[in-house]
């Protein structure tokens, strides 16, 4: 970690840039902050590199007199000392340059259109219920300037790799005894699974009507980035259709009949897959494809095996390929290695892991394959209550944490109480684990926690704790090893004999955060 | 050509951009001129350019312009120490209410240069807590600081580790303040939250 650095020619003041990332490019963000001797003077947050190098400039320029050149090498060697292999050419021309390049980078894109992948899927051999998306990008030439060439390529790759929804649309039609048809849109939440990487979504339709609703359709569009583990329907034996279209897989479900006041529940459990994006320059022609690949278990960890081939009837020039990696996990290996200039893995904070891989001059019908060995990316889950009387007051806060563990088999789950107001009787925390899973270690040690088994085949345990004084927080943290998956489950808890009664308002999320985890 | 000349024709053409073009097209000019003047060392000229810029500005009512010129004309008479004009431009950008990134950090460097003080009192401290809400916690109402750093170090020294987000009052300008500062060591997490509201009877 780079501190603060001497503006050069100067002995009381100083720049310290924060990138977001470890990959140079013209689209790193991050924060440049400016201080004397006495501490800090400004700040700023930065969209871009463009933005990083002019804020340098700025603050440089406010106390001595702003040598292009020098700040172009200032801002390089601050790159290297991070770590970060940057170019000081590009720095200095984002310095002089008072204009962006999107004009002349538009400029240069004459058509892009959708193509045909029905090839690409036989050869890349898509499975059954996924989809190779493309384009085709014209260009009145591609540009021999290095810098010029990599904003188009990394605005071609930006504009068209595939976007991952918070949500899931979904079409519901269905017929009134009357004979009219009715048209109902809703978009469905993506949630919370039982598990790390675990994703739901339900898809209802609710009889809103006094007489039965028949011919019902429901059609929902699951994004190609999602594989589908398990699809039901609640209490029918209904089998549904599957039709490939160009951006989701449609799931159409043909229901008989819907009683007044019952309703259709569909479940979706489904799994995040890599999200590829592959960019192919064949002369003056661009072909942007989007490819969704499988993780698997392995051992203790995940791989991901993904092949290129080249297609088409000439050589590709270049191609570059982005592989967007689902959020919860973490590359540990990849096969090649991704050494820069060729491969690189990028880390920005806050985002995700992302690999990038570049190569010239692929022959036709050749090969590359690439493995990735996976891992979770240390991960904490948040179950949080707050306990309410009959009244509406908060009575108490109450949360579960897992967190994982560096390098060994099992997690920590951490419980802990604050209460809002004085409170007296014995507070019971009541949650479950998979039956495998042992608690090897609590602290504190004396505090009693009650294990059983349920009949649902989980094991069920109990913290029984005298309430904490108003306002102060009592924890109880239990070190459990298991070699599954922990259950991102909350908790029930009861004070004394009164037990939870109803949910006034849930919310689940799942984002990365800076956070402190000092138990 | 003798520097006056020089900085009278940079200004007629200046003038000239800003009637026939634009405001923002001036200012490009004269960011390209003042450059080449101070790549030359010739300060005082590039500031009498930028105290045109900020009059002009004024009267066109340009306030985010007129903020920019007046950080530029603060920071340049700091640079040839002179700290009673930096001042003089310091004090009217406080008695214009002028506001902007730039002028800011200049008008920071200018009370750190010259001592001066802009007296900022803690209205509440709030801490993040175990479940990752902020919390208020107890801070004397009578804490004064002349700077955001000097809070920064109050909040270092004597606070316990911790996540903090800070609301001051800057009696100066008598606008409120908000900086969130962080003395503990984070970690990057995938976060998977659940927030239930339970009733319990």
């Amino acid at each position: 970690m780079v501190e603060r650095k001497t503006i050069w020619g100067s002995t009381r003041y100083f720049i310290r840039i924060e990138p977001n990332t470890n990959l140079f490019s013209t689209s790193m963000d991050g924060l440049v902050s400016f201080y004397d001797t006495g501490g800090l003077i400004s700040h700023r947050e930065c969209n871009n590199l463009h933005e990083i190098v002019r804020t340098v400039q700025e603050f440089w320029s406010t106390i001595l007199p702003p040598h292009e050149t020098r700040v172009a090498r200032w801002v390089e060697e601050y790159f290297t000392e991070l770590g970060i292999q940057s170019d000081y050419n590009i720095i200095l021309r984002l310095i002089k340059s008072e204009e962006l390049l999107e004009q002349r980078i538009e400029d240069l894109i004459l058509e892009t259109t959708i193509i045909n992948t029905a090839h690409f899927e036989e050869v890349f051999e898509t499975e059954e219920k996924s989809k190779i998306i493309g384009v085709e990008v014209s260009t009145t030439h591609i540009p021999d300037d290095i810098y010029i060439q990599s904003e188009l390529v990394q605005k071609l790759m930006e504009d068209n790799k595939y976007q991952v929804p918070n949500e899931v649309k979904s079409r519901k039609q269905f017929k009134l005894a009357n004979g009219e048809t009715k048209n109902i849109d809703t978009n469905n939440s993506i949630d919370i699974g039982d598990s790390i990487g675990d994703i739901t979504v339900s898809s209802r339709l609710k009889n809103e009507y006094n007489e039965a609703i028949t011919d019902i359709k429901i059609v929902d569009e699951i994004p190609y980035c999602f594989s589908i583990d398990d699809m039901t329907i609640e209490g029918r034996d209904i089998k549904p259709v599957t039709k490939k279209k160009e951006k989701i897989l449609e799931i159409e479900w043909k229901i008989p009949e819907i009683a007044p006041g019952n309703e259709a529940e569909i479940k979706y459990k489904m799994k995040q897959k890599i999200n590829r994006t592959i960019l192919e320059i064949i002369e003056n022609k661009i072909t942007v494809l989007n490819t969704f690949e499988e993780i698997v278990p392995s051992g203790l960890e995940f791989v991901a095996d993904i092949k290129y081939i080249n297609v088409h009837k000439k050589r590709v020039e270049e191609l570059h390929i982005m592989d967007e990696l689902p959020p919860e996990f973490d590359v540990l290996k990849s096969n090649p290695e991704a050494m820069p200039p060729r491969g690189i893995i990028e880390k920005a904070r806050l985002k995700g892991v992302i690999i990038r891989w570049q190569q010239k001059n692929i022959n036709q019908g050749q090969i590359l394959e690439k493995t990735y060995s996976l891992d979770y990316f240390p991960y904490l889950f948040r179950g949080k209550k707050i306990v309410k009387d009959a009244e509406g007051n908060i009575i108490l806060k109450a949360a579960k944490f897992i967190q994982s563990i560096d390098n060994e088999i099992g997690y920590r789950l951490v419980y802990v109480l604050k209460c809002v107001r004085d409170v007296e009787d014995i507070i019971s925390i009541e949650d479950a684990i998979p039956i495998s899973h042992v608690i090897t270690t609590k602290d504190p040690p004396d505090d009693q926690v009650m294990e059983q088994t349920n009949d649902k085949g989980k094991r069920i345990i109990t913290w029984i704790a005298n309430p904490p004084a108003k306002e102060q927080e009592k924890l109880l943290i239990i070190k459990i090893s298991g070699d599954t998956p922990p259950l991102f489950e909350t908790f029930k808890i009861y004070i004394g004999d009164k037990k939870e009664t109803e949910i006034i308002k849930k919310e689940s999320s799942i984002a990365r955060e800076m956070t402190n985890l000092s138990w | 050509m003798s520097s006056g000349a020089i900085v009278q024709d940079i200004i007629k053409e200046a003038k000239n951009i800003i009637v026939n073009q634009s405001v923002d097209e001036g200012l490009k000019y004269i960011e390209s001129k003042t450059l080449d003047l101070e790549k030359k060392e010739k300060y005082l000229e590039s500031i009498i350019v930028w105290q045109f810029f900020a009059e002009t500005m004024e009267k066109l009512e340009e306030e985010d312009f007129q903020s920019y010129a007046f950080s530029k004309v603060i920071t340049r008479y700091l640079y040839i120490e002179n700290i009673e004009k930096a001042k003089e431009f310091y004090d009217k950008a406080l008695k214009q209410k002028l506001d902007s990134f730039h002028l800011n950090t200049a008008k920071t460097i200018f009370e750190r240069r010259s001592k001066g003080s802009t007296k900022r009192e803690i209205i509440q401290i709030r801490k993040r807590d175990i479940f990752g809400d902020f919390v208020t916690i107890l801070a004397s109402p009578n804490l004064q600081f002349n700077t955001v750093s000097e809070i920064r170090k109050y909040i270092e020294n004597q606070l316990p580790e911790g996540t903090f987000q800070v609301e001051m009052f800057n009696l100066k300008t008598n606008t409120s303040e908000d900086s969130e500062i962080s003395t503990e060591k984070l970690d990057e997490y995938e976060v998977i939250s659940i927030t239930e509201e339970v009733r319990i009877e």
